[in-house]
């Protein structure tokens, strides 16, 4: 297959040249990672944020009630994730360093790593030193979002807190690197910045360099959508630009994985499922305790609310196999 | 008759089981085969059998397991897995792979060694995947693996046997048994390999993403027999042998 430049996977081409490249990628896919698609889901432990984020319902003055799971109420999580029979979860907190910081954490992760094979971390973002402390307490990946690669917009919508500074978080990818972090998320906040061609450039071209500079990390790339955006007119409009960011990231980088969450309607992952993407979340609840209480806050709409089986099914009707296990707790 | 450490094998085709889309493909293409060893990743043994779990579906058929230690970037992670694996299969048998770099996913020639080396103490079958390098295999011979499984190709690339003097020099040399892994896109890739002289084949992403895979496992399992009987018979430019050589005269009168 001739290699093909960032630009011209990322140009505005018509649906035909689309077409013919999505089926590139969609073999390329099933070469290296077969038909299987790698299960996940996000366990919310904490809500409190020193950030004010204007994207995001986490955001510091947003008068809402903050909690963080107690031990029992994680308990009880875990129970109720496990019985859905996911086995790689993703901690997600705001944040906040004194209600959620590597003390916590590392707590967490261990009452986790006794229950799941595979945990990996979305918060804010840490010291090369600390992100060497989780790995070395069994951590599998870290998930990271630039949001957006626009310094303006960046600038922008980030009002105050840590995460307003653009330059340090642009660092956090090569500080996990460093430390040893196995798979490293990167991503975008599509609908934030108006040129997603420009922030998927941006995104791939960050994913080489970290695999060239890092060849024994893994990298991931997820590609979350503001659904309220003007950027997309309509889903279906959204659903044309992640496929051709889809095609392009597997295609200008072949080892990638590419995870698609429950953000997105049913109808636009089982549309997208085949063309790229290696991981998917499922049963999704993206509020602390969302398990087990439905009332508290939820950071963003679940869109693609299937259970595991449903989502299973229709994974099976497109012939991708769901992977609920792909590591084993020990092994690292 | 194929014999790694004292196990006979009536086929010179083994699979992997890594990347089809159902548990029903993946058994009726091994079924296809006639294989008798299949590779299986520890991580994607699933104790619980939940969705994409390949151990319950192996154990339906009749077929010896040789777990792997693929997603270990270190000689210690691999032989973590290792001994995960022996604890859960009940065998000592294991197909040692260490690739640190997920992008090319070449094995890690040092690891692999020093993992072999302390596998072996620790009682292990060991069949390590390894680089078609004739030193590399040598050592490894060495230092006690029951066979090497030299790649012919990057994982994945189908693109078939792509250094072959080196794989002849490793066939002729090798004190065990010779399975060629990785790579290998179609069955007369296949073929090319058995007729060199390798004592089996490995096939994994050529026959589960295949169109039909069960319809391309039974081609690689004609082609492996083809090939090795090839090789036994010893084929026209190497046979060496002639009845009409004017020597035969020239040597009668003297």
């Amino acid at each position: 297959m001739p290699s093909q430049s960032l630009d011209e996977l990322l140009a505005n081409i018509d649906d035909s040249k689309l077409l013919k490249l999505a089926e590139q990628a969609r073999r390329l896919t099933r070469q290296r990672f077969g038909a299987n698609i790698e299960l996940y889901t996000p366990i919310y432990l904490s809500n409190y944020c020193a950030n004010r984020c204007s994207y995001c319902s986490f955001s510091a003055d947003n008068l809402v009630a903050r909690t963080k799971l107690s031990d029992e109420q994680l308990a009880r999580e875990i129970a109720l994730i496990k019985a859905r029979g996911i086995d790689h979860v993703l901690i997600v907190t705001g944040e906040h360093p004194k209600q959620a910081n590597i003390s916590h954490f590392l707590r967490w992760l261990g009452q986790l790593k006794q229950h799941f094979n595979s945990v990996s971390i979305e918060c804010q973002q840490l010291s090369l030193a600390q992100y060497q402390q989780l790995t070395q307490a069994g951590l599998d990946g870290v998930y990271l979002y630039q949001e957006t690669y626009n310094e303006q917009t960046y600038r922008r919508v980030h009002l105050s807190g840590f995460k307003k500074d653009y330059h340090r978080r642009l660092q956090a990818p090569f500080d996990m690197a460093n430390a040893g972090v196995r798979r490293i998320g990167l991503g975008i906040l599509l609908g934030l910045h108006d040129n997603w061609r420009s922030e998927a450039k941006h995104l791939l071209t960050t994913a080489r360099q970290l695999r060239q500079r890092y060849p024994n990390s893994d990298i991931s790339i997820s590609l979350p959508r503001l659904r309220d955006s003007h950027l997309f007119a309509t889903d279906h409009a959204a659903a044309k630009a992640l496929l051709q960011i889809i095609v392009a990231a597997r295609l200008y980088e072949p080892s990638i994985s590419i995870a698609l969450s429950t953000r997105e309607p049913a109808w636009v992952r089982d549309l997208l499922m085949p063309y790229g993407v290696t991981s998917a979340s499922v049963a999704s609840k993206t509020a602390p305790g969302g398990h087990q209480n439905e009332l508290t806050l939820a950071q963003f709409a679940i869109s693609d609310e299937r259970s595991v089986d449903e989502f299973c099914q229709a994974l099976r009707a497109l012939y991708l196999m769901p992977v609920q296990k792909n590591w084993h707790h020990g092994i690292n | 008759m194929l014999t790694i450490a004292e196990q006979s094998f009536t086929s010179r085709l083994f699979v992997g089981t890594g990347k089809f889309s159902s548990q029903q493909q993946m058994q009726s293409a091994i079924t296809a085969s006639g294989s008798n060893m299949a590779t299986l990743a520890l991580r994607r043994i699933d104790l619980n059998h939940r969705e994409g779990d390949v151990l319950a579906p192996l154990q339906q058929l009749n077929i010896q397991l040789l777990p792997n230690t693929s997603g270990a970037r270190t000689a210690k992670e691999a032989i973590s897995a290792a001994l995960i694996a022996r604890e859960l299969l009940a065998t000592n048998w294991v197909k040692l792979e260490i690739h640190p770099n997920s992008h090319h996913l070449l094995p890690d020639p040092m690891a692999t060694v020093s993992a072999a080396e302390a596998l072996v103490k620790l009682g292990f079958i060991v069949l390590p995947y390894c680089f078609p390098d004739p030193l590399l295999c040598q050592t490894l011979a060495e230092v006690g693996c029951a066979a090497v499984m030299p790649l012919a190709a990057p994982i994945g690339s189908n693109k078939g046997v792509t250094m072959p003097d080196m794989l002849a020099y490793i066939i002729e040399d090798s004190p065990v048994p010779v399975v060629i892994d990785a790579g290998l896109g179609k069955p007369s890739d296949a073929a090319i390999a058995m007729e060199m002289g390798a004592d089996a084949v490995l096939v994994n992403t050529a026959i589960a993403t295949a169109p039909n895979p069960a319809a391309m496992a039974a081609c690689f399992a004609q082609a492996v027999k083809t090939g090795r009987k090839t090789y036994e018979i010893g084929y026209a430019s190497q046979s060496g042998a002639s009845a009409s050589s004017p020597l035969t005269a020239f040597f009668n009168h003297a």
